[in-house]
């Protein structure tokens, strides 16, 4: 979940942003809007390896310095360290630009999976793996770090347990170079496991869990190793690794180096970073796109932006109300008004699980997606909620029909978005009060506690939408106190048959049947009217014009052996 | 005398005590470390965020005269403890402090001294066009925001790399990271990132200090005993430099102590738009991200910083003032 960058002093951002914009040099001529049906899920500037020049360094920008490298710990889940570990840890599987997971060769070399009477999956792996510290790759590996993300030694301060919960055991196969893996319960999305894999020195315990990758990525097994981790210049180097077993890296050196965003910007212009994503909500697009040697490449993002309702609050409660807010709010003009800094068509989605680019998506939107004032006016009207006079605000028993939306403090586009529903709500009688608070309060002291009507953010999804925001749909389970814990339901609305939707959504099948089951569950959710679905957002990176293989990967993991620079012709 | 000044340095030291409390006591009950794991999606489970929170003493759940008592043992053998994610916060802040002191440093010495520099020239030239160009060029460099001005010195020397097509100057960061080479290149790339910020730093401080000093430099030009000393055979410019300065710059001196820092803080600016990761911008984060410890720690240095330069008024007034001693 991003709420886009936090804004720590909004004086102080609103200053930079001034003054950017005073001073900030030549606006290009707006380019012409791309079609939707033009988008490309990927933009990489793809290039055959062999046409590559070997060598050379690629300064990457990121926004934040991780001091926890370990990305399974609670503290260590943040898109930077998955950015840099990707170059060095081994992970079986890896994704295309629509999603779809394939074993990568270079660690594991054959899968199969057994469905009957349980789940099995055996994984063969690359003998010639091995890691950093002269121990190969193994089965136990795999077992010992099943074990300790399953969640049953609390002292392991993991991120989540969903899919390691579900494993039985793990043990070797023919030799220790196969990892035969039997879950308890069936689970589709196997291929998310063990993405990145981390040797079993530093999760055989909870101390070297917690501690190993404090400050330091200690042991590696990928195309880089871990060259130096500059606190004071907030860099890190990773450099090609001679005992790599695949096709060798073409980069010598990847150099992350963290700045404030703005100071990205600026050293991408000044030739300091070659590669950096763009905020899609900043000036900084427009800031970038003229510099004469780099270019910005756009792709589809495997994440899309909703608006959470609280079924538990009094108005949202009954679910014609909740399909009114729905029908009321032209998800286009939102989607428009977002992205009019960047030339982005809006592109509506109708689906929680999958995006338009992914294979098996539909719009399950049915007759609850469209924008229909009239529909939503006449929903209000039978649940009792009769208009006011001239057309002001709707009151039932006394009552008026009032929202509160939140929105955290000092973050303009979510502040003109909330404005915008605001007054498309108005129409229909609603009167919808905007409420500014703390970013770091916004989700303990009202989003978790129920303590809103209604909040808009971004589920980012990475190929695996079911198992990653599992209990973002499931219904509440009884806690101890006998109080239902809606986990991360924020919307607070649940069924049984919801939950035994997801659960067969959670079986493997082949992939027709999996996405059919998927649609199942989300067709569902639309009828409950549980969080509305906006837009996919795009992805935008500025990217040196020679750099080959690096860019908005999408739903896709780059493979950074392949990352180089076009030769000089 | 001994008895006087540490009578005095009892005193201040207890101050710093009350500060620093202070600013625990703010920061624990103002920030909300647990943020950074509830915003996650899906959210890390609750036993692990508290046991997370608790290991580094920042758990809210624990009464905060607790959380002040571990905080305070921890302080008196000079740990501040960990971040949210575990750094440990003294020696953070030691690298920041060291960052911050490279930024600074060039730009307050070139802005004290070209300040005064500018200021005697114009003083003595009161109401020449030279005068009234300055007067103009200082009055906008101080109304301009320091962000202001160091955006547009950075965007200018974008510009003029992209025109030349020579890198002359880096717009971001302190140094070039895995830079290879020899102690000369070393050099050369510091360098060419110290001259924006140096220039960030220096240009409103000359602004500022030149007012001062022409102010006290014209008090000067017409005094007796400058029309003495030009009576008795100097040159104008000798008789200027070396009665009328000397007697301007002790107000000013007294001036820059103060205004030294007030730097500190509108480092922060300078820290953000140029890339250097000193504590203006640690503060700034670290506030960001709930971090109790660490905004405390940057709250006391700052304290520490201006109950020493305090200290120091009081030892110099001391040896240059006889009345000071019997107060």
């Amino acid at each position: 979940m991003r709420l886009g960058k936090r804004r720590v002093l909004p004086v102080g951002a609103a200053l930079l942003a001034l003054a950017t914009a005073l001073a900030g040099c030549g606006t290009g001529e707006p380019g012409r809007p791309p079609s939707p049906d033009e988008l490309p899920s990927a933009s990489i500037n793809a290039v055959d390896r062999a046409l590559l020049a070997d060598g050379g360094t690629l300064r990457w920008g990121i926004n934040e310095f991780p001091t926890q490298w370990n990305p399974h710990h609670a503290a260590g889940n943040l898109g930077t360290v998955d950015t840099v570990l990707r170059g060095l840890l081994p992970a079986p599987f890896s994704t295309d630009s629509e999603g779809q997971a394939h074993p990568d060769p270079d660690y594991v070399t054959d899968v199969e999976v057994d469905t009957e009477p349980r789940q099995v999956v055996t994984l063969t792996l690359n003998p010639e793996a091995r890691w950093s510290t002269g121990d190969p790759v193994t089965w136990r590996d795999y077992a010992s770090m099943a074990e300790a993300l399953s969640g049953a030694d609390p002292d392991y301060q993991v991120l989540g347990t969903v899919g390691y919960d579900r494993i039985e055991r793990v043990r070797a196969g023919e030799d220790e170079y196969q990892v035969v893996i039997t879950f308890a319960e069936p689970f589709a999305d196997y291929r998310s496991l063990f993405s990145p894999l981390l040797p079993e020195e530093y999760t055989e315990s909870p101390e070297a869990f917690n501690e190993g990758y404090l400050d330091a990525i200690p042991a590696t097994a990928g195309p880089f190793e871990t060259g130096e981790i500059d606190r004071t210049a907030q860099s890190v180097t990773l450099r090609r690794d001679g005992d790599w077993w695949g096709d060798p890296a073409k980069l010598d050196r990847i150099v992350f180096r963290s700045l404030a965003p703005d100071a990205l910007d600026a050293a991408f212009l000044d030739g300091g970073i070659d590669l950096y994503a763009l905020p899609v909500d900043s000036g900084s697009y427009e800031r970038v796109r003229d510099a004469s040697d780099g270019e910005i490449r756009t792709a589809l993002a495997p994440d899309y932006r909703h608006i959470t309702l609280n079924g538990q609050s009094p108005v949202l409660d009954d679910v014609d109300v909740r399909h009114a807010v729905f029908l009321g709010i032209d998800r286009s003009a939102l989607a428009e008004s977002a992205f009019s800094s960047v030339d982005w068509p809006p592109s509506v989605v109708g689906n929680r699980f999958l995006m338009p680019n992914q294979p098996g998506y539909a719009d399950n939107s049915g007759e609850w997606g469209e924008y229909d004032p009239e529909r939503a006016a006449r929903l209000l009207e039978e649940a009792g909620w009769t208009a006011g006079e001239d057309g002001g605000v709707r009151t039932r028993d006394g009552e008026p029909l009032r929202l509160r939306f939140v929105v955290p403090q000092g973050f303009a586009p979510a502040r003109s978005e909330a404005e915008l529903v605001q007054a498309m709500l108005g129409e229909i009688g609603f009167d919808v009060e905007i409420e500014g608070v703390p970013g770091d309060q916004l989700f303990g002291n009202y989003v978790l506690p129920g303590n809103y009507d209604l909040v808009a953010f971004v589920n980012s999804g990475s190929g695996f939408p079911v198992s990653e925001f599992l209990y973002q749909w499931s219904d509440a389970v009884a806690g101890p106190d006998g109080e239902p814990q809606w986990r991360s339901n924020v919307g607070r609305i649940g069924s049984d048959r919801i939950d035994e939707a997801l659960a067969a959504a959670l079986e493997p099948r082949d992939d027709g049947a999996a996405a059919e089951r998927i649609n199942e569950a989300d067709r569902l959710l639309w009828e409950a009217g549980h969080t509305l679905p906006l837009y996919q957002r795009p992805q935008l990176f500025a990217v040196r014009g020679t750099l080959a293989n690096a860019g908005a990967p999408g739903f896709g993991t780059l493979d950074y052996a392949d990352i180089g620079y076009t030769a000089e012709s | 005398m001994a008895r006087f000044l540490l009578r005095r340095l009892a005193g201040r030291l207890l101050l710093l005590f009350v500060a620093a409390s202070c600013a625990y006591l703010l920061a624990a009950g103002a920030l909300n470390p647990r943020a950074n794991y509830e915003g996650r999606r899906p959210p890390p489970p609750a036993e692990v965020v508290d046991a997370a929170l608790d290991a580094y003493n920042l758990n809210d759940a624990t009464p905060l005269a607790q959380r002040y008592a571990v905080w305070v043992s921890g302080v008196a053998t000079g740990d501040f403890g960990r971040t949210w994610d575990g750094a440990p916060v003294t020696e953070e802040l030691g690298r920041r402090i060291g960052v911050s002191v490279r930024l600074l440093l060039p730009g307050a010495v070139v802005g004290c001294v070209g300040g005064v520099l500018l200021g005697a020239w114009a003083g003595s030239r009161r109401h020449g066009p030279a005068d009234r160009a300055a007067t103009a060029v200082s009055f906008v460099l101080i109304s301009v925001p320091v962000v202001v001005v160091a955006v547009s010195l950075q965007n200018a020397a974008l510009w003029v790399n992209q025109g030349t097509g020579v890198e002359l100057l880096r717009a971001t960061g302190e140094y070039t990271p895995g830079l290879e080479g020899g102690a000369g290149a070393w050099l050369l790339d510091r360098s060419r990132h110290l001259v924006l910020p140096t220039l960030t730093v220096a240009l409103p401080q000359i602004a500022l200090y030149s007012r001062y000093q022409r102010n006290l430099m014209a008090d000067q030009v017409d005094a007796d005993y400058v029309r003495t000393a030009r009576a008795k055979g100097l040159t104008r410019r000798r008789a200027l430099v070396r009665h009328a300065l000397r007697t301007a710059l002790a107000p000013a001196v007294a001036y820059f102590g103060y205004s030294l820092a007030l730097l500190l803080t509108s480092a922060v600016f300078t820290e953000k738009v140029f890339g250097w990761h000193g504590a203006g911008e640690y503060l700034l984060d670290s506030v960001g991200q709930g971090d109790v410890n660490a905004v405390a720690a940057v709250c006391c240095f700052g304290a520490a910083c201006v109950i020493a330069a305090g200290f120091l008024v009081d030892t110099v007034s001391f040896l240059l003032d006889p009345r000071v001693r019997t107060a």
